[in-house]
């Protein structure tokens, strides 16, 4: 009896958790299955999750005046090399890896030594300067942005990987993170370091970073995936050069770029720009439940 | 090696005073100890030594040097932490080696690459190689040099937090109650180790702890520190047997010292649970006053009036060795407790009726303000009344 009601208690609780993964999951599935399939495939919605992988024609490649052997090709191959060759996606992958990098970099090199001192040293309107980090976790990015559009323009560095690095450079999240870690590092690890003859600041970089690895790998997740993902701060601050755009911005003008049908295409590039962080995301998939645990718990 | 000197050092953490001036003079070479209950301020002291913490106002001095002023690591201390605080990303032999290379090496020397390029690199690398390896030997540590401290039993994390002291070969050791989280045996274990390791050394020892029995079983001199207070320092044997202050009585020894109130009468003659004894007050003293008697020197004895005082017996703790026997006694707050030997034990039941007499002259007399008070007359034989 007992058995039976936990068994279908069980069952409940998997049948809501699969619906929440399907709607979670379908369209990143209609993406990944678009980008293997022909262009006829999408429009009748048939041929299943791969398509039937039929010979197609690659009309670009006819209208370029080439036989007509050499233009035929399967739809997946077809999707992936015009998603490439119509856009510099390489170069967009590349860009997003410069910016969310130096981010996540300069915000490491500001964060701890911040979190160390709001953590770990006494000195006079300490508890004010949290407070204030506090406080500024409220600030929604929208409503600085003009000011900071306006500051970047006045010094010139529109269009420029700067744009796209200086605003996010100083994270209240992270400092808050990592203040909050460094709170549970014992007092007399930091003593013994004093006693050894470190520096505060080799203390931050030789003690507090190491002991802080865990933290300092979700904050990595959180900032790596928001700023890889971005789409409203590259769109205000690269208006030109198509050179600097990152991955999300180049998918857009990837798309005003092809007929409105070319889903396929356009499919592939998105998959392409997601697949990085869903590798990395396997990868760290532990540290990552991890990491999210210890930003919950503390 | 080196004698440290504390001269009326204050300690004030916003409004509320920690340390109350406190002068305290550390010989060369000494095991001195630090005891009293938390919160007694001996840690901040102990803190205020190594330059962890500043002092309010006074100064320190360390082999006749004043090093308010000077950064904790040039003071020459080293000291061992509770929690042992070694780095965990690091292995037991670079745990070791860190405060060497922190202080025989130069900026450039440490880097990672640029440094084997420095003259005089491979040198000192040897040297630190050879004083990691001579405390490894010393403390019997050589089998865990390459593991990580979180792959140590708490022991073996002691060990190598008293080799990262010791490697530096410091003037004087620092200790924060290095016992405290080891399991009992290990730590009575330790006691000796700590005691053979300050003979081997030769090298001043300044050590705090909690526990009156590692104060009085491993320290040359003890201070006993409450209320931000030095209430006495003297040598093990005659802080126990010859203590100052109430506090100080109840403090060292266990089980506690049994204290009951006594009266003196308009002769000064003093009487406590129906005793009188024959001393009386040197210094003219009348008033409340309080009775010390150590269990050891409370012993079961046929009922004779003006000598014995009688009570219930509620519990027996049973040692092996030796019995405490917890006995309930009409007017007195807590249990007096007394040591018999175990063939004694075995004669009486949990509920009987016990009468008790104290060894002459082993009473402690404390005034109202819980100040010591000396009788006057030979202690031995007279005040068996």
């Amino acid at each position: 009896m007992n058995g039976q009601s936990s068994l279908r208690g069980e069952v409940g609780k998997h049948i809501v958790l699969l619906l929440g993964a399907s709607i979670v999951i379908l369209p990143f599935y209609l993406m990944l299955s678009f980008s293997f399939k022909s262009p006829a495939e999408i429009q009748s919605i048939t041929g299943g999750f791969f398509g039937a992988q039929e010979m197609m024609t690659d009309q670009f490649c006819v209208k370029q005046g080439r036989p007509l052997a050499e233009c035929q090709m399967l739809p997946v191959v077809y999707n992936y090399t015009a998603a490439f060759r119509e856009a510099p996606l390489l170069r967009y992958l590349l860009n997003g890896v410069i910016v969310t990098l130096s981010i996540f970099f300069i915000q490491v090199l500001v964060a701890l030594p911040c979190a160390y001192a709001l953590a770990k040293l006494r000195f006079w309107g300490r508890d004010v300067v949290f407070g204030l980090v506090l406080f500024c976790l409220l600030i929604p990015v929208h409503a600085i942005a003009l000011p900071l559009y306006i500051m970047l323009a006045k010094v010139g560095l529109t269009n420029t990987y700067a744009a796209l690095i200086i605003p996010w450079t100083i994270s209240v999240f992270g400092i808050f993170l990592m203040r909050q870690f460094f709170m549970t590092v014992p007092d007399d690890l930091i003593d013994a370091a004093r006693m050894d003859g470190m520096s505060e600041f080799s203390i931050v970089w030789k003690v507090m970073l190491p002991t802080a690895i865990p933290a300092l790998l979700a904050f990595a997740i959180f900032s790596i995936v928001a700023h890889w993902n971005d789409y409203f701060w590259p769109r205000i601050v690269i208006t030109g050069d198509r050179d600097l755009m990152t991955p999300p911005l180049g998918l857009r003008m990837f798309k005003s770029d092809l007929d409105g049908n070319e889903y396929g295409p356009m499919m592939a590039a998105a998959t392409v720009i997601v697949a990085p962080l869903v590798v990395a995301f396997l990868l760290a998939q532990r540290r990552f439940i991890e990491g999210i645990t210890l930003s919950g718990m503390k | 090696m080196a004698s440290i000197r504390l001269e009326s050092i204050t300690k004030a953490f916003g409004r509320t005073q920690v340390l109350n001036g406190i002068d305290l003079d550390i010989a060369d070479g000494e095991f001195l100890t630090l005891v009293g209950p938390s919160g007694c301020g001996k840690s901040t002291l102990l803190r205020i030594i190594a330059g962890l913490e500043k002092q309010s106002g006074g100064d320190v001095n360390i082999d006749g040097k004043t090093v308010n002023d000077i950064r904790p690591s040039r003071r020459d201390l080293a000291m061992v932490f509770q929690s042992y605080a070694l780095y965990p990303h690091l292995t037991v032999r670079q745990n070791l080696a860190t405060p060497l290379q922190l202080r025989d090496m130069t900026f450039t020397e440490r880097l990672p690459i640029i440094g084997r390029l420095a003259p005089g690199y491979s040198g000192k690398r040897a040297a630190i190689r050879d004083a990691v390896k001579n405390v490894s030997d010393t403390l019997q540590i050589e089998h865990l040099l390459d593991r990580k401290p979180g792959q140590l039993s708490g022991g073996q994390r002691q060990r190598i937090a008293l080799g990262r002291a010791m490697v530096r070969d410091p003037a004087g050791f620092l200790m924060d109650e290095p016992l405290s989280n080891l399991d009992a045996a290990l730590r009575v274990h330790m006691r000796a180790e700590l005691s053979a390791l300050h003979r081997s050394l030769g090298t001043t020892f300044v050590y705090v702890t909690h526990d009156q029995a590692e104060a009085l079983t491993m320290s040359d001199r003890m201070a006993v520190m409450m209320d931000g207070e030095i209430l006495q320092l003297g040598e093990p044997d005659e802080v126990y047997q010859q203590p100052m202050d109430i506090r100080v009585a109840r403090f060292v020894g266990s089980p506690q010292i049994n204290i009951v109130t006594g009266d003196m009468d308009d002769d000064g003659r003093i009487a406590f649970l129906g005793v009188k004894l024959a001393r009386r007050p040197s210094d003219g003293t009348t008033g409340r006053i309080s009775i010390g008697l150590r269990p050891e020197h409370l012993y079961l004895h046929p009922h004779t009036p003006g000598k014995t005082f009688c009570g219930e017996l509620v519990y027996k703790e049973n040692l092996g060795s030796e019995v405490f026997l917890y006995i309930k006694v009409a007017d007195t707050e807590d249990n007096i407790i007394i040591r018999v030997n175990p063939t004694e034990a075995q004669s009486i039941a949990l509920g009987d009726e016990t009468h008790i007499a104290h060894e002459p002259g082993k009473a402690l007399i404390f005034n109202d303000q819980g100040r010591r008070i000396t009788l006057a007359g030979s202690p031995l034989g007279e005040d068996a009344a």
